[in-house]
């Protein structure tokens, strides 16, 4: 290949191969054009799309369009194989987690029992500040090796603070943080709606 | 208002041992990352060797005739001192189970003692091994896999001191009784492993 050269020369063989790449290229684009001017048109002239515009049978759509950020209020429950469409309107809601930590709700796999609420971090500097360090030894290892083993000590000490700085921790009430001699196990029976 | 059905779940427990918990699933699935990360080590260490007509290359022109042998000494020591470790983790792993925090402590902080010792005798390992990492291709893999372990053993005594103090100065509560049992089969694993790498880098070159 000769340099300044915008394309390929004739004896390379390639032109053809170069057009048909070329063509494929302009159709990406003109796909991309009809997204972007789709979504203009749409933000502006279009008609408002309310909850669940195709009448769709999955979870996602279970919700208000736009979706608040906790998704929903109380947690939806399956009822078959189509939840939405096989809804009834008294369709039993998930009740129970707190409103004072971020709780989520763990299931068993195959039959979604609830079995765990489980404890999700709250908002907290150590993971920030986990990856500042981790960014800082990679970048420094280009110089030295040290700076792997002074990053690791870094990240080594960060882990530990944050595995210290819970910030739930103090949420915690003593039921959940007391010494307790026998493990709690899961509902032996399957919890079932009850009606309140 | 029509009833609704409610399902309660503010009864539930936050915390539970082994597969109901994300943390036994996330240590878990990571453990088979790093034993498949090994396993890439191990096919190194006999791709490597393939390449060689001494294993371990001959140190020098005059001694020739002398195989450079890796001596078996602290590395037995460290095999017999990581299988006695399991004893106290399998205390810690049954005690945090059945909640006995007196238990769990005192395994522990042996299992720590264990993995410090482990850490010292890994340091005279690497001088066991006639070569340095930079020498020629046998002492870079070795050192490499004596490495990569002494790292996951790092990481697993520097894990059970931050579950110590935890456990000592606040509170014997479920998470980080799920947390000691989590550690305890971190644990094994690293024991496990060790058996595999000992017996390939210490034993593999006599045979041949």
């Amino acid at each position: 290949m000769p340099r300044r050269v915008y394309t390929y020369l004739p004896e390379t063989g390639w032109g053809t191969l170069n057009l048909i790449a070329s063509l494929g290229a302009f159709i990406l684009a003109g796909g991309v054009l009809v997204f972007i001017v789709n979504a203009i048109w749409a933000r502006y002239a279009g008609a408002v799309a309310g909850d669940n515009p195709w009448a769709a049978d999955s979870l996602e759509w279970a919700t208000t369009s736009p979706p608040p950020n906790y998704n929903f209020h109380n947690l939806p429950v399956v009822q078959g194989r189509y939840p939405i469409w096989q809804a009834t309107a008294d369709a039993p809601v998930v009740r129970g987690l707190s409103t004072t930590k971020r709780e989520t709700l763990v299931t068993s796999v195959m039959d979604a029992q609830p079995e765990l609420r489980f404890d999700i971090p709250g908002p907290t500097i150590w993971p920030f500040l986990l990856s500042l360090a981790t960014a800082v030894m990679f970048i420094a290892g280009i110089f030295t090796p040290w700076a792997i083993l002074i990053g690791a000590i870094l990240a080594g000490i960060v882990l530990a603070c944050w595995f210290f700085g819970d910030p739930n921790h103090d949420n915690k009430t003593a039921r959940e943080t007391g010494d307790q001699s026998e493990p709690v196990r899961p509902a032996p029976t399957k919890l079932q709606p009850k009606e309140v | 208002m029509s009833t609704q059905a409610v399902i309660d779940i503010s009864k539930l427990p936050h915390h539970q041992f082994d597969t109901y918990d994300p943390v036994w699933w996330g240590n878990n699935l990571l453990l088979t990352i790093e034993t498949s990360m090994f396993a890439i080590l191990i096919a190194t260490y006999f791709y490597l060797r393939q390449n060689f007509a001494e294993w371990p290359p001959p140190v020098g022109q005059l001694t020739a005739t002398l195989k450079p042998l890796p001596q078996l000494g602290y590395g037995t020591a460290n095999t017999i001192l990581l299988l006695v470790s399991c004893i106290p983790m399998v205390l810690t792993d049954i005690s945090a189970r059945r909640g006995n925090r007196g238990v769990s402590q005192i395994g522990l902080v042996v299992g720590i003692m264990c993995g410090l010792g482990a850490l010292i005798l890994r340091g005279f390992e690497f001088s066991a091994v006639y070569f340095r990492w930079d020498s020629n291709a046998y002492g870079s893999v070795v050192w490499f896999m004596l490495g990569m372990h002494m790292m996951h053993l790092a990481i697993l005594t520097v894990e059970a001191i931050l579950l110590a103090i935890w456990i000592f100065t606040r509170e014997y509560d479920m998470k980080h009784r799920v947390d000691i049992v989590t550690v305890a089969i971190y644990w094994y694993w690293v024991t496990a492993i060790w058996l595999v790498l000992y017996a390939i880098i210490y034993f593999t070159p006599r045979l041949g």
